[in-house]
């Protein structure tokens, strides 16, 4: 196993554009690292030229501590995991995770032997090696396939997309079987994946690129509630954060529908009588009757006209219009077509307890945590209210010393 | 109830009133005009409906990843290459899924055919297998194109002279670039010789063969060098000095007789080498279309067949030109000899080669087929034994071991659209 390091990793096409740009990245020996954003930003390319299958325009990748920029892919001892995970009918599910070893002709039988039965033991799968894939279950065989990438005894496992071709279902389970693999063998693993659920499940930590440059690399908690931007605010969560115009005014940030105080961290910040963008998430509001009054007085109450309210059993949201100046709404407008996302308009999703009785067209009261919100600085998008994290060990990738390092370029 | 959206390239009658607001699963015999054909197992549902005339192969799949393969197909299209058509997309929000719908490819078989029709150790069959799965991923290589999963399952082939065609069928993991990379290239062919390993020991595990495991895997491992060779040959860049130039031809010629066009010749001066003979340069060839003898028979006749037929054809053609000359005592012009050739020789006996595979295959292939016979017969007897006992041998099914022609058997279909196992 090994660590991977990436150096001002850059890839130009024959355009000159750059589709990854100056991305420096540690992995750490043993993480499990994400990398996510929408179509476009360059995470499968980032992928790719840690495989060998992209040539790198500039910058060093490391594997260990060794070079690989000009390595032949199989010369990098890595697994892409379920770039194929046909299995075959007739073979059983020993020969089906023995196959490449037997074609790579490095290995005698009863090394092959040690090897399969070793990984099959580590995917439970021992009891079942004599079987035909047909008299397996659905992730029993997910789980013959991961055997094939296991036998290589590679360094690190990568995944590019490896379930977005699976239906509902199997995507769940596929996405437990890696985790727990992962974590049972400690390897190094790379996967790249456009959806932000599956990357704030998985991660130890998640790499956020957009348009090839390297936004912010946390673990999924730190990301959700310290976003560096108005990108990474608005990519990661689900529903996104809401974004609304804030005036600074005194010792008050006035939104359009609720005036909140202005904290004392945030003066040095902010300056008065300046338009931001607050990003609220829809947690950080609730049904007024539903907030326990040593809650309560963290916040602050306002009426508003509630369009829409969706309830799904366990969760209820509810959507509020609001009014923004163009010049916000314009910002708004270039952040949502950016995160290829169609949600950005101006009304606000609120997140209700289940129960709470507010019901389309109702005029209700709600609630805002005023400690759960971000001011961000509408032309460089940059949050100005970030507190960095002085990350607890807990959150770290596992024998993380510390040493991770991303920059921007 | 959302409506599907459907993007039909082919708007057939019959294919607009399929039940598309319905999941794939759902749709039954006889209500559904499906048709059951092998494919294997494969990670996605595959049905084949017969529609207005033709086969049509439906896939369900999530919409993002049929929108893509859609794409891709489109692509390969228009690049000429080798792949299923694209035939349509339809988005089923109700279900968030997809259906991709591509044109069952005509005269095509899938490789288990030929290891359940004729005898397993038949390692000549398997070289035109693997030669044409080379080929194809030469082709898609150099028109940028990474297929990311060829395997035996995902092509289909189809009899083209004596040589196969390979097709791309599945497209799920495929990407466009403008250039691939050596890496990419490299990565490509691994892949294909696991899958096609792992699919010849599947096949040999089946016919309970152990002992063909070794030759197996040897075979698979074969392919990388056929593809090699291909592409070396295609991508060479010799230098020569400017007094040798004539080598120019002989590289042509190389090209052409593997069925390659030359769309440009470059001679560029070497000039990274100072020290080196200062009329040095260095050949760059623009391979063009791989229809080199297809595009001048069909020049000469109006007939429009597989590369690998065309060379076939014009080899007959030439022989006849050379019979016609000796027989008139001058010269008969190319374009003369063709039109005679096609009425008087390869149209008549073509019908009646075809008739002699009882309808197998089409008319071209089996007068490709009857040549072939011929020619072996008349090797092993030492004399031209003539057409009519070939045309016998053709028709008695007794053509020469391991010969082209024996293929015919992969080309028959059980019955016509008929239920097709597993154990065909």
């Amino acid at each position: 196993m090994a660590a991977i390091t990436m150096r001002n990793i850059v890839k130009k096409y024959g355009d000159g554009f750059p589709a990854v740009n100056d991305v420096s990245l540690d992995i750490a020996d043993g993480e499990f690292v994400i990398l996510v954003g929408p179509s476009g930003c360059g995470k499968s390319t980032l992928l790719r030229m840690i495989v060998g299958l992209e040539d790198i325009t500039s910058g060093d990748m490391l594997i260990g501590d060794e070079r690989v920029n000009d390595k032949q892919p199989r010369d990098r001892n890595l697994a892409m995991v379920f770039q194929n995970y046909a299995l075959y009918p007739h073979l059983t599910v020993f020969e089906n995770i023995a196959f490449p070893l037997r074609l790579s002709g490095k290995h005698s039988d009863e090394e092959i032997r040690k090897l399969v039965t070793e990984a099959a033991d580590t995917l439970e799968l021992g009891e079942h090696l004599e079987r035909k894939p047909a008299n397996l279950s659905g992730g029993q065989r997910q789980r013959v396939a991961m055997g094939r990438a296991i036998v290589r005894n590679a360094d690190a496992f990568l995944f590019d997309e490896p379930l977005s071709n699976l239906d509902a279902k199997l995507r769940g389970q596929m996405r437990t079987e890696i985790l727990r693999l992962q974590r049972r063998l400690g390897v190094t693993t790379v996967y790249v994946t456009h959806d932000q659920t599956e990357a704030m499940t998985l991660g130890d930590r998640v790499a956020v690129l957009k348009k090839g440059v390297l936004q912010q690399v946390a673990s999924p908690r730190e990301l959700y509630d310290q976003p560096v931007n108005l990108f990474v605010a608005g990519f990661i969560g689900s529903p996104p954060m809401n974004f609304v115009p804030a005036r600074v005014n005194g010792n008050e940030i006035e939104l359009p529908f609720v005036t909140v105080p202005l904290r004392d961290e945030w003066r040095d910040a902010v300056e008065d009588g300046k338009v931001y963008i607050a990003g609220i998430r829809p947690g950080a509001f609730e049904d007024a009757e539903f907030v326990d009054t040593d809650k309560a007085s963290r916040g602050v109450t306002f009426d508003v006209d509630i369009d829409v309210t969706e309830w799904l059993g366990n969760e209820q949201y509810a959507f509020v219009p609001f009014e923004a100046t163009p010049e916000i709404s314009g910002q708004l407008a270039e952040l949502a077509s950016e995160l290829d996302s169609e949600q950005l308009r101006t009304q606000i999703c609120v997140e209700l307890d289940p129960l709470s009785r507010v019901r389309s067209g109702d005029k209700a009261t709600l609630w805002l945590d005023a400690e759960r919100l971000h001011l961000f600085d509408p032309h460089s998008g940059d949050n100005l209210t970030r507190v960095a994290h002085e990350r607890s060990r807990e959150e770290r990738g596992p024998e993380s010393s510390g040493r991770h390092a991303a920059t921007t370029g | 109830m959302a409506a599907p959206e459907l993007r039909l390239r082919a708007p057939r009658p019959g294919l607009l009133a399929l039940p598309w607001e319905r999941p794939l699963a759902d749709w039954l015999v006889p209500e559904v005009p499906l048709r059951d054909i092998a494919v294997g197992p494969s990670r996605h549902l595959v049905k084949f409906v017969e529609s207005d005339g033709e086969l049509w192969a439906l896939k369900e799949l999530p919409p993002r990843i049929a929108g893509r393969e859609y794409g891709v197909l489109s692509r390969l299209e228009e690049m000429c290459l080798n792949a299923v058509r694209p035939a349509g997309l339809v988005f089923q929000p109700n279900f968030d899924t997809a259906i991709l719908l591509t044109r069952f490819l005509v005269g095509s078989w899938q490789y288990r055919r030929l290891f359940m029709r004729l005898p397993p150790d038949a390692p000549k069959h398997r070289a035109r297998l693997f030669d044409a799965m080379a080929t194809l991923l030469v082709e898609l290589h150099r028109h940028g194109v990474f297929w990311g999963d060829c395997s035996l399952a995902n092509t289909l082939f189809s009899r083209d002279g004596q040589v196969l065609q390979a097709f791309l069928v599945d497209a799920e993991t495929s990407e466009i670039h403008p250039g691939l990379s050596d890496g990419q290239r490299t990565h490509d062919i691994d892949i294909t010789v696991e899958n096609v390993a792992a699919g010849l020991l599947d096949v040999a595990a089946k016919l309970e063969k152990p002992e063909l495991e070794p030759g197996f895997i040897t075979e698979a491992l074969s392919i990388r060098d056929r593809y090699e060779r291909l592409w070396e040959l295609l991508h060479a860049e010799p230098t020569f000095g400017f007094a040798d130039r004539y080598r120019v031809e002989g590289t042509i010629r190389k090209l052409n007789e593997l069925g390659f066009a030359v769309d440009e010749v470059s001679m560029l001066p070497v000039k990274e080498d100072p020290a080196g003979a200062a009329d040095q340069v260095r050949l760059h060839v623009a391979v063009g279309d791989r229809r080199y003898h297809a595009t001048q028979l069909q020049r000469l006749t109006g007939l429009d067949v597989g590369e690998g037929q065309a060379r076939i054809l014009l080899g007959d053609l030439q022989a006849y030109q050379g019979q016609l000359c000796r027989e008139a005592g001058h010269d008969v012009d190319e374009r003369t000899a063709a039109q005679l050739w096609v009425m008087e020789v390869a149209t008549p006996t073509m019908h009646r080669a075809h008739a002699a595979v009882g309808g197998t295959g089409t008319p071209i292939q089996a007068y490709c087929d009857l040549l072939e016979v011929r020619w072996l017969l008349s090797e092993q007897a030492g004399r031209d034994v003539g057409t009519e006992r070939a045309l016998q041998a053709l028709a008695r099914r007794v053509a020469p071991s391991e010969s082209a022609a024996q293929l015919i058997a992969v080309e028959t279909p059980t019955e016509p659209f008929s239920v097709l196992d597993d154990d065909e």
